[in-house]
């Protein structure tokens, strides 16, 4: 792969300092290709992962490793109105994309 | 802007569990830097100008800033850290600026890459840019 970011882990090993997330309910908004959601997925309940770019959701649905196929669902979406019942997640991560 | 952010934060705050946690990544305000990493030595090529992105950075720090004084969230922890991307040649090195919505890969920075590896095979460099990261974590109140 010509293009690769953060191959020592050092986003997951911030991450992970920073959040309990063994099975937690977690949103991730901006999960873009899903790059940063395959690296903490597995230890989650479930990961609600949402962005507005519709192509880098594709991406990352087809990228989608075959054992986190029920722990991750995609949507398209952004933080202005997130289309889900007030208390549903232990965890946000808001990954913004400037 | 910086009111849809505010809305953003609140409509988090919603959707979290009582005592939930927001985690803020971001990248921190300034440039990316690039390098050349040769057999023996790496050089610095140049930067990757950021400043279009500062006012929403400023904004995003205003935002979670205003939520932390109205009381919704507690600020508990904070660091920066260093995000690295590796790219294997020239070509891709554009590849990767096309993915920019407002920063600018200078040609100046492209020219001197390419001429600091025009003498090397293609597996003998690696070119790594590198961006400051920050991330902290606040408790919903």
């Amino acid at each position: 792969m010509p293009i690769r970011t953060d191959t020592t882990g050092t986003e997951k090993r911030y991450i992970l300092d920073m959040l309990d997330v063994e099975n937690r309910h977690i949103l991730e908004i901006g999960c873009g290709d899903g790059r940063m959601t395959w690296q903490y997925a597995n230890l989650a309940q479930n990961v609600t992962a949402i962005d507005v770019d519709i192509d880098e959701l594709q991406s990352a649905i087809s990228n989608r490793p075959a054992d986190l196929k029920d722990t991750v669902t995609f949507s398209a979406g952004s933080a202005i109105r997130l289309p889900f019942k007030s208390g549903s997640f232990d965890h946000v991560i808001f990954a913004w994309s400037f | 802007m910086y009111a849809g952010m505010v809305h953003a934060l609140h409509d988090i705050h919603r959707v979290l569990k009582t005592g939930g946690t927001l985690v803020d990544l971001r990248p921190a305000i300034g440039n990316r830097t690039v390098e050349v990493d040769l057999p023996f030595v790496t050089l610095h090529a140049g930067e990757i100008d950021s400043s279009g992105n500062t006012p929403d950075k400023i904004a995003a720090d205003n935002a979670m800033a205003q939520v932390v004084a109205e009381g919704w969230f507690i600020k508990e922890h904070e660091e920066i850290f260093e995000l690295v991307t590796d790219i294997d040649t020239v070509p891709d090195l554009r590849e990767y600026a096309k993915s920019f919505r407002r920063s600018v890969l200078p040609d100046a920075v492209i020219r001197t890459v390419e001429s600091l590896t025009s003498d090397e095979e293609p597996d003998t460099f690696s070119i790594h840019v590198r961006r400051e990261m920050q991330i902290a974590r606040y408790r919903k109140r």
